[in-house]
């Protein structure tokens, strides 16, 4: 057995390299798993960006992980090149023959982390789920919806659907609170209860505008739907905001 | 790199972490043992007053902060009061001046509506203007106005006909002192803040107001109302600057007319003492000696010598003045750290590091500020929002704070009772009703954490 090729295979495969190389990778998950924890908590010193410091992360990790594999690869397996290249070329078959979906995923996790469609943080709905951007994998996107669910949505799913963000990296989010009223109703009076509610629930963002729009709806009987648009502070109020505005609306239009 | 081997670079480094590592250990020390040895522990704001009326009459009137009085107030504010006078002046002349004064609590809004009562002098006829309670419709802000401006406004009068009896004055100056306080963050309170400039507009060129507002209340008031656009000029009262709050605080030692020591120049100082004792004492003796050989020339040579030392002692008095308020002008500039310019707060933490001789004769400086560590900043979003709509209003009394976050009265007052033990608020007013606002020590760095928490904006 004096093939070269083969004398370089097992060499790069021995036992100390091999333990170096999940050694390399072990200290590249903890760094990971440190860099994550001290840029959520740098979010936590100063909430204000905290969208901004978030986004850092999926970039950061993908360079981390990046350096990584190409370390473990040329330093530490110390593989030469023309069987780096044969084993590429076969990996590279193996994985389109029988991991499809998971290259599929991981293809568009990378694609993502580029061209940021949302980011750590962004309230955004996918596939008919509406929540946090917890994390940005790069096989899955996680999100923390406000039933404190957390769904994991394949990162190619998300790539085919289309993607709603309601804050597109910024702190407030516009809430739209739809409220049903009967066709007999006071429309100027409510207009007026909405408009107070808004301005003052304190959740209000109140540097950007309230609006109130009427629209008219049938479901089996005629209704006026009442939407309330206000600024929400930060887009983890949303539902208190929205909750707030509906009671206070609700107790006013009681009253009168 | 290559010139300097790795072995003598770790020896460095551990040289210096080392000395850094004593340095730190040997200032810390050095702090508890003084702190402890020398000062008693740091007040609170509300005992603060208590102490300082304990104080004799010229350490009171060292530390006592009188706004409307105390000329220290106008240090570096000539630009600002000749603006006003401007402003006044051309509503003399028939202009239509109305003038918006905006600043944080404690920036000196009060000062300068004092300091425009004064310059009108009986030129005008002036009202000064507070509401002690927040007028909850527009009959009752109407009807508080006519009774300030001493107008008739007779009971059972419609909205429309109050308005003209407040708008039908005669000429005069109002200097409203916290305008804001009209406003608060409730259903219907809009209908308030709309009837007052609904009047501000209805007397421009016949009555001069002189609103003042806080900042935040008032931009919350630009974004809802736009306010700013119901006057002709907003002036902005900042705080003082470093070197401005300087000079007050100098001023202010120098009219009480009372010596300042530093706590650390003390041991030098009698160490010095002794010396001289020493050599007054050698002296002595030279002297006993020659007298008694040559009484005449001694004499002589003991006017000389006297006064030589008459002048070696007042040229040494006039340099320890001038080094005395060259080395306290750098603890008078310490004190804008901790009060970030606010003339009442560098008061009370210059009172704290004082203190003060049974004669009554000086003031001595301890070395080391001191000051009480602020509280953490609650985690939960109704205690920050809270805090929120208090650094905006003020102060709210439970019934308002829980009219405004729509709770009940008991959850409200649980809640600003939590807030208030925490440090953060101060509780004031009868038991059955009392009423909360932030703490002056903790105004400034709560502005600066909610901003960052984005709850204030």
């Amino acid at each position: 057995m004096d093939n070269p090729a083969f004398t370089a295979l097992t060499e790069a495969l021995s036992f100390q390299r091999i333990s170096g190389l999940i050694a390399l990778l072990l200290a590249t998950w903890l760094v990971s798993f440190l860099l994550l924890h001290g840029i959520q908590a740098l979010g936590r010193r100063f909430p204000r960006f905290r969208i901004e410091i978030l986004r850092i992360y999926p970039v950061l990790r993908l360079a981390l992980w990046a350096f990584s594999v190409l370390l473990g690869v040329f330093v530490v397996l110390d593989l030469p090149q023309h069987i780096f290249i044969a084993i590429a070329g076969a990996m590279g078959i193996a994985v389109g023959l029988a991991a499809q979906d998971p290259a599929k995923n991981l293809f568009a996790g990378i694609a993502m982390v580029f061209l940021r469609p949302f980011r750590l943080g962004d309230m955004v709905s996918i596939s008919g789920y509406y929540g946090e951007v917890l994390d940005i994998d790069l096989t899955f996107t996680k999100l923390r919806t406000f039933n404190d669910d957390v769904v994991a949505i394949p990162n190619a799913e998300v790539f085919k659907q289309a993607t709603s963000n309601s804050n597109a990296g910024g702190l407030t989010e516009l809430v739209a609170v739809p409220i049903h009223l009967p066709p007999d109703t006071d429309l100027d009076r409510a207009r007026e209860h909405a408009m107070e509610a808004a301005i003052c629930c304190p959740y209000t963002f109140l540097k950007s505008p309230v609006a109130v729009a009427f629209e008219d709806c049938f479901d089996q009987t005629r209704f006026v739907r009442m939407t309330v648009k206000a600024y929400v502070i930060d887009v983890r109020l949303e539902r208190l905001l929205a909750t707030d505005v509906a009671l206070r609306v609700h107790r006013a239009l009681r009253s009168t | 790199m290559s010139g300097m081997p790795l072995d003598e670079w770790k020896q460095k480094f551990t040289i210096y972490r080392m000395r850094l590592a004593n340095r730190i250990a040997g200032r810390k020390n050095n702090r508890d043992t003084k702190e402890a040895e020398a000062l008693p522990p740091p007040l609170s704001w509300q005992e603060w007053p208590d102490r300082l009326r304990a104080f004799p009459a010229r350490y009171q009137r060292a530390f006592l902060d009188l706004p409307l009085t105390d000329p220290e107030h106008m240090i570096a504010r000539e630009s600002l009061a000749e603006a006003l006078a401007q402003d006044v002046s051309e509503w003399s002349a028939g202009g239509a001046s109305q003038v918006a004064l905006v600043g944080d609590p404690g920036a000196g809004k009060s000062t300068f509506l004092n300091w425009l009562h004064k310059h009108l002098g009986g030129k005008a006829p002036v009202v000064r203007l507070r509401f002690a309670n927040r007028p909850e419709t527009p009959e009752v802000l109407l009807r508080e106005l006519a009774s300030a401006l001493s107008l008739p406004a007779e009971a059972g009068l419609s909205e429309i006909a109050l308005i003209e009896a407040v708008c039908a004055g005669e000429r005069r100056v109002v200097l409203f002192d916290d305008a804001g306080r009209i406003a608060l963050r409730v259903p219907n309170r809009s209908a308030v803040m709309r009837c007052f400039l609904h009047i501000l507009l209805h007397t421009r060129g016949k009555v001069l107001w002189v609103a003042a507002f806080r900042t935040r209340m008032w931009d919350r008031l630009v974004y809802q109302h736009e306010i700013d656009g119901c006057f002709s000029s907003v002036h902005e009262v900042k705080f003082f600057s470093r070197s401005e709050l300087a000079a007050a605080l100098a001023q202010r030692m120098r009219r009480t007319g009372l010596a300042v020591a530093i706590a650390s120049d003390d041991d030098k100082d009698r160490s010095e003492d002794r010396r001289d004792k020493a050599a007054g004492e050698k002296r002595v003796a030279a002297s006993g000696t020659e007298q008694l050989a040559n009484p005449e020339a001694a004499a002589v040579r003991e006017t000389a010598e006297r006064e030589a030392v008459e002048a070696a002692r007042a040229a040494e008095e006039a340099a320890a003045i001038a080094e005395s308020e060259k080395r306290l002008g750098k603890y008078f500039e310490e004190a804008h750290g901790y009060s970030d310019g606010q003339f009442p707060l560098a008061l009370y933490y210059w009172a704290q590091r004082a203190q003060f001789d049974e004669a009554g004769q000086q003031i001595v400086v301890a070395d080391e500020p001191r000051k009480i560590p602020d509280p953490r900043l609650p985690g939960g979003v109704q205690e920050r929002l809270s805090l929120a709509e208090l650094m905006v209003h003020g102060e709210l009394s439970a019934r308002e704070h829980a009219a405004v976050f729509q709770w009940s009265e008991p959850e409200s007052r649980l809640l600003l009772e939590r807030l208030a033990s925490a440090g953060w608020l101060i509780r004031e007013g009868e038991i059955s009703d009392p009423y909360y606002y932030v703490s002056p020590l903790r105004h400034q760095k709560l502005g600066k954490l909610l901003e960052s928490a984005h709850m204030l904006y």
